[in-house]
């Protein structure tokens, strides 16, 4: 089937096959490899995206739902180069190890800073309550989202 | 470039009599993280090649079963399936794995694919490789196979009888025992005025499960015989031992290549037998092959840690509360297969006391394999199954004489002014405070409280438990001590390799040998050879990743922190025969040249 989507503001247009999961689409049709993949079962959030500005989980959703969709990934929060503000928090608050959940905590983050400019410490749990780190534990990434609010 | 913004304060020693400012043990910003926050990481999935297969493995739904017949036919017959690999062929192109451990445990055969026998739930019995993740799901779903289910042992004490036998070959599910007897415990027990005894103490199995599963993709060079390994193997340069030989190749053959790592915690220690797999079929079909574990595969089938159960734990205690020693019959439950894990009857000697002056210890330590998923060196393994036994001594020998555990520990732990300490096996601790942090723990979280917080639970319906545990590691390593397990291997102690040049524009680049999996290692090389070179971490260039082209020793991370510094250091007095500053100084000189990043 045809699928027409826009990624952080590029048009890309293919025939995928109607199971493909849209973390598949991305990675292995589009090469955007910064969106990763955890688990099978929509658990751990390292594949999270913002679709038509709505926080999602890429594996939760097929490539021909998407049709249409304005798409953002960790691949667009940078410009020219040039962290954003979240990005350097989590790099100034030690927030990562080996930066494999990193993309879908930031999506996360990212989306709940839209919503909630100024969330609470509980707030900033509960918007990334979806999201698995196995290496950092939580406290540095709390801090660094926190920061980036400041 | 990421810029480092602290200066060099703390004095460096860097050779005898001369002291300056280092970059040694200061907080500065990592090298890895600029790439990483912008989903710029390379992981082993990442990486694709044209005409590539998706390698899908067919596994074993019983615990323990003879493997009557494996047919293919129909996986063939889909439209898109590349070929297949069943345990039948890799008893033919294939040697089994090498094992560690004497005999019994020598004699285990273990292949790549299950051969004549599933062992575990979740054992590979074939493989399928087909154009895409899901038609190779959906072939694999087609592959028949017939079992004749077999009795099965799930439990280490139960497995000592050898009542059902997982390895024929080897004729009993003892991988391996041996007493370690240090002290005298007969003299401990003879001066006692106590004597606690605990009948059954039992560590479960678990898994510390990185985020990003295994896999692999796989490259075969028919010209040269080369496999090229793009995958997260954490210790590649012991997978090659194993794979090497049982391909019938030398080391040489196989060349590991890894950049970023999702985590591995261990679990991805004992990857040789899926990689192998996916060997063969590179070189079968002719084409590279791609292999991603599903979660639910890691979940059934990849490695857990250590399963240990402590049986009839004997403790002479004085009567104020001085424990002199301990006796211990220790059964270690590997699962179907031991692979890394007859190293595990003798690491968790490196903390033998744990954080204790006893000096009297008698462990009757022996490994088994069940009918469960094998085993892998996780996360503070075997040391940490170990020093759980002896926080749950302490705690026992205070409940039961009625003292206060915290008083119990400070009372025996290892004194301040003892270091360095022998333990009674003749480690060295270099130094500590036990006591100290102890009270800076308690302190923290309001242990004077916490009583109070119980009786608040309590009135309300819940529980609130009050646990310690102090323990201790070794950050690095000796693993000559390998041949107490065994007098043939060759493992040597401590070894790893770096290599420092300097590059056009006057930057540092060094190459490792690590494997890092999220620990930072570009970041805190880039201080010490920063700190000898005298230029900044922001100068050194570390290439991200492992290479066996580069470097081949490939440690695993738990233990490399030393040998790495060292090792970076090592190399660097060529380099200062033409010091860093002055090459610097002719590169400014050059007419157009622009500082380059080199940390990127």
């Amino acid at each position: 089937m045809d699928v027409k989507v826009t990624v952080n503001g590029e048009t890309y247009e293919r025939d995928v096959e109607p199971r493909k999961l849209l973390i598949h689409f991305l990675r292995d049709d589009l090469d955007l490899t910064g969106s990763h993949i955890g688990c099978d079962t929509g658990n751990c959030g390292a594949c999270s995206v913002i679709v038509d500005g709505v926080l999602l989980k890429s594996c939760m959703m097929l490539a021909v739902q998407a049709d249409g969709a304005k798409i953002e990934t960790v691949e667009g929060l940078a410009r020219d180069g040039e962290l954003n503000g979240l990005q350097q928090a989590f790099s100034d608050h030690h927030a990562l190890q080996c930066g494999y959940c990193t993309p879908g905590m930031l999506m996360s983050a990212t989306a709940l800073l839209r919503a909630n400019p100024r969330p609470s410490e509980d707030e900033i749990r509960k918007g990334i309550q979806g999201n698995l780190c196995r290496c950092t534990g939580y406290v540095n990434i709390v801090d660094a989202i926190k920061a980036a609010t400041e | 470039m990421t810029e480092t913004t602290v200066t060099p304060e703390r004095p460096l020693v860097v050779e005898e009599g001369e002291t300056r400012p280092g970059f040694i043990g200061q907080n500065i910003p990592r090298k890895e993280d600029k790439r990483l926050v912008q989903g710029e990481g390379v992981f082993f999935d990442d990486i694709k090649r044209h005409e590539m297969g998706f390698v899908h493995f067919v596994r074993s739904p019983y615990a323990h079963a003879r493997i009557k017949a494996v047919d293919v036919a129909k996986a063939l017959e889909l439209d898109g399936v590349y070929g297949t690999l069943t345990g039948d062929e890799v008893a033919i192109l294939t040697d089994p794995f090498f094992e560690l451990s004497t005999p019994p445990g020598a004699h285990i055969k273990d292949y790549a694919l299950a051969v004549g026998k599933v062992r575990h739930v979740g054992d590979p019995v074939a493989a399928v490789v087909a154009r895409t993740r899901d038609l190779a799901r959906d072939a694999a779903e087609l592959v028949e196979v017939e079992y004749e289910p077999l009795p099965l042992v799930l439990d280490g004490e139960q497995a000592l009888a050898d009542e059902v036998v997982l390895h024929d070959d080897a004729g009993s599910n003892t991988v391996w025992s041996g007493t370690f007897d240090w002290g005298d415990f007969e003299g401990a027990m003879a001066e006692a005025d106590h004597v606690v005894k605990i009948e059954r103490l039992h560590f479960d199995r678990f898994s510390s499960t990185p985020l990003e599963c295994s896999g692999c993709l796989v490259e075969y060079n028919r010209g040269t015989g080369q496999w090229t390994i793009y995958g997260n193997h954490q210790m590649p340069g012991v997978g090659a031992i194993w794979m090497a030989p049982a391909l019938r190749v030398g080391i040489d053959k196989l060349r590991f290549v890894s950049q970023d790592i999702g985590g591995g915690f261990g679990n991805k220690i004992t990857l040789h037998p899926q990689f192998t797999a996916c060997c063969l079929l590179a070189r079968k079909l002719n084409r590279p092959v791609q292999w991603t574990e599903w979660r639910t595969d890691q979940h059934t089938a990849n490695t857990h840690g250590n399963e240990r159960t402590f049986l009839d734990v004997t403790v002479p205690v004085k009567a104020d509360g001085t424990m002199l020693g301990f006796s211990v019959k220790a059964i270690d439950d590997c699962g179907a297969f031991p692979r890394y894990e007859p190293l595990g009857c003798i690491i968790w000697a490196q903390v033998t006391p744990g954080c204790y002056r006893w000096r009297n210890v008698r462990v009757d330590f022996t490994q088994v394999c069940t009918n469960k998923s094998p085993v892998a060196p996780n996360r503070g393994y075997s040391r940490m199954q170990h020093l759980w036994l002896t926080e749950r001594i302490v705690d026992i020998v205070a409940s039961e004489l009625g003292l206060d555990p915290v008083e119990v520990r400070k009372k025996n732990y290892v004194k301040h002014e003892e270091f360095p300490y022998e333990t009674p096996n003749g480690c060295i601790y270099d130094s500590g405070d036990y006591a100290r942090c102890l009270d800076i723990a308690l302190d923290l979280i309001g242990y004077d409280s916490l009583e109070e917080r119980r009786r608040d639970a309590e009135s309300r319906g819940k529980l609130f438990g009050i646990g310690i545990g102090s323990t201790l590691d070794s950050g690095t390593n000796n693993f000559g001590q390998s041949m107490i397990l065994n007098p043939d291997l060759q493992f040597s102690g401590n070894n790893e390799g770096a290599t420092v040049k300097l590059d056009i524009f006057g930057e540092v680049v060094v190459t490792l040998g690590t494997v890092p999996q999220g620990q930072g290692h570009a970041t805190t090389t880039s201080q010490v050879v920063a700190d000898i070179l005298g230029c900044t971490p922001d100068d050194v260039n570390v290439r991200a990743g492992h290479d066996t082209y580069w470097n081949s020793t490939a440690r695993r991370p738990t233990t490399s922190s030393s040998p790495r510094g060292r090792r970076a250091s090592r190399a660097i007095p060529r380099l200062r025969f033409r010091s860093w500053r002055s090459a610097r100084s002719s590169t400014r000189t050059t007419p157009g040249y622009r500082k380059t990043s080199t940390s990127r």
